[in-house]
């Protein structure tokens, strides 16, 4: 199954070609240590950020976000927040890779900025691919997610993803 | 219908066509990455304890690097070079240690030829297009490419630049590169391949074509790639790899866009902080104070860069208290600076001289603290990226790092000319 997308916007980070590594610091982007990760994760932005979320809220961004050089450890401090996604205008081809790759739903969505402010509540239906913001009669189209994207967060992560798919074949069972 | 170097590329690979928006597995030519915690540490143990994957088909494919807290600072940092050691030995990976900086390194001991497809974690493996190769950053899905030697791809469209002219004294393909930002801006090739060609590519040598390629991440690319011509050729040949074809798009391939650069208008630019996305020009900063600067990593840090420096140090000599940072991205690099002079002449005019590696690009060397200012040819420029948070980076190219290492504050190279 498909992970939910309901929850609350818990940070709208509007400027285009946001550098998720400012989330943790840059100086974090080699810590591993998910503690310390949840501890410095928008410290730079809002130091309550950690009492005031609850799982499965969503961050918004804004154009081309994940730009420069999108290191891992923001995106696991914020899940390990209780983010269960990222809603933005569009993302950085590199970000989009690895965070889907980490089974971290990210969903483009044209529009979002003008549309939503901190704390709306946003559900995402992922057949149709349709955000639509709780007390607001409009809702948004958002871009096609790839089939693999999908199959990814079905399985919840890669190693699951391959374990599923017949595709680790032992080097001995190779014809030619 | 005409194809682009891409969309040939991947058509060769996958051995059928292949249009762009195709979602298709694709083995790559070659299958590379560094070490850095979080990343080679990691995939080894998904490959022995969760996938239980105890040898790969084509060990060849393989190639690793150690460049990345290198020499190792910590006995953690050793750990994760050991992790890569003992992966490398295990499975029969080709492992270069300490040989500088692994997207350069590549191409210097002649694994790159044009019309491959080659893997990385790291998107700035798209320095390797120069040769008309397309290196692909795929982020985690390096697992995927460890345990499967696949990796599943949406085919991009091109973003075509076509050059032409010649650049000026003082000007770079960094500010080539920068300025295109400024032109197209910083996501004008999301998603695409950025594709060099054209009239003014005959011009810039190989070492001016790298960090075009290299950078390409910065314009929402996903990889670039050059035509082929006779400097890669020459290139090629001197690396010792001999039988390749030569890379050029047909003549009615289809691009998402296509930009024109006429070299000759080019003029030196800086990417102030805190984003290479912002990229002003020189005079809006010209005479700010600054404290070190940094002429390296795998955008640069070549033999034509730190010629260019020195058209400016020689005969001068860097401010006092002013660091600079003169950073070979190779030790063969290295090595030649010496057999060239040039290394003699660099120190003699103030510059610290130092051994390859990435460091310096990270600030895990010549790291800044709070309220410093420096200019750097690294890649990235947002705050941290070398030191303190509250410290500015202006990246520039190597002749206004040059200048500006001389009097101390942001100066058009031209001026000392
Ligand atoms: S030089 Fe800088 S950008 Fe290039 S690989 Fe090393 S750390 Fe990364």
């Amino acid at each position: 199954m498909l992970p939910k997308i309901s929850g609350r916007v818990a940070w709208i980070f509007d400027q285009p070609n946001f550098d998720i590594d400012l989330i943790v610091g840059v100086e974090n982007i080699g810590t591993q240590d998910i503690e310390t990760l949840k501890f410095v994760c928008m410290a730079d932005y809002d130091p309550d950020f950690a009492e005031s979320v609850q799982p499965g809220d969503l961050i918004v961004g804004g154009e081309n976000f994940g730009y420069g050089h999108p290191h891992f450890p923001a995106c696991r401090a914020l899940r390990a927040l209780g983010i269960a996604g990222i809603v933005a205008e569009s993302f950085s081809p590199g970000f989009y890779r690895g965070e889907s790759t980490n089974a971290f739903p990210l969903i483009e969505c044209p529009g979002i900025l003008d549309n939503v402010k901190r704390w709306d509540h946003l559900s995402f239906d992922w057949d149709s691919e349709v955000l639509s913001i709780k007390g607001k009669a409009m809702s948004l189209q958002c871009a096609r997610i790839p089939q693999k994207t999908k199959d990814l967060l079905e399985a919840g992560d890669l190693i699951s993803y391959l374990q599923r798919s017949n595709r680790l074949r032992r080097p001995d069972e190779q014809a030619g | 219908m005409g194809q682009t170097i891409a969309e040939k590329i991947l058509s060769r690979v996958a051995a059928e066509t292949v249009r762009p928006g195709d979602e298709k597995l694709f083995q790559p030519d070659l299958i590379t990455a560094y070490d850095y915690p979080g990343y080679v540490d990691r995939y080894a143990k998904q490959m022995s304890e969760e996938l239980k994957i105890d040898r790969v088909r084509n060990p060849e494919k393989f190639v690793l690097f150690i460049d990345h807290l290198y020499p190792a600072g910590t006995p953690k940092a050793q750990e994760i070079h050991a992790i890569t050691r003992e992966f490398a030995k295990r499975y029969g990976f080709k492992l270069y240690e300490g040989h500088g900086i692994g997207h350069q390194v590549i191409s210097e001991k002649g694994y790159i030829k044009p019309g491959m497809l080659v893997i990385h974690f790291d998107g700035h493996i798209s320095t390797i297009g120069a040769l008309g190769a397309i290196g692909i950053g795929i982020r985690n899905s390096m697992i995927e490419a460890f345990a499967t030697e696949e990796v599943a791809l949406v085919a991009p469209a091109s973003v075509r630049i076509e050059l032409k002219g010649k650049l000026a004294r003082g000007v770079t393909t960094r500010d080539v590169f920068h300025t295109i930002v400024k032109r197209i801006g910083p996501a004008g090739a999301r998603q695409c391949v950025i594709e060099y060609g054209g009239p003014g590519l005959a011009n810039l040598e190989m070492d001016e074509r790298f960090p075009l390629c290299n950078l390409a991440m910065f314009l929402g690319g996903i990889t670039a790639v050059m035509e082929t011509d006779e400097k890669t050729d020459d290139f090629l040949k001197s690396v010792g790899v001999s039988e390749f074809t030569e890379m050029r798009p047909d003549r009615d391939a289809k691009y998402a866009n296509t930009v024109t650069i006429d070299l000759d208008d080019v003029e030196p630019v800086l990417v102030a902080p805190p984003s290479p996305a912002n990229t002003i020009p020189i005079s809006e900063a010209a005479g700010l104070r600054i404290d070190s600067g940094y002429i390296g990593s795998c955008a640069s840090g070549r033999i034509k860069d730190f010629q260019q420096a020195l058209e400016i140090l020689d005969g001068r000599h860097v401010a006092e208290g002013f660091r600079l940072n003169a950073v070979p991205t190779t030790a063969e690099i290295q090595a030649r600076m010496g057999e060239m002079g040039l290394t003699s002449r660099l120190i003699n005019a103030g510059a610290l001289v130092q051994t390859p590696t990435c460091d310096f690009c990270i600030g895990q060397l010549g790291a800044l603290t709070d309220n410093e200012r420096s200019v750097s040819t690294g890649t990235l420029n947002i705050p941290g990226r070398m030191g303190s948070k509250i410290a500015e980076i202006y990246t520039a190219s190597p002749y206004t790092i040059a200048a500006t290492a001389v009097t101390g504050r942001i100066t058009d190279p031209r001026t000392l000319f």
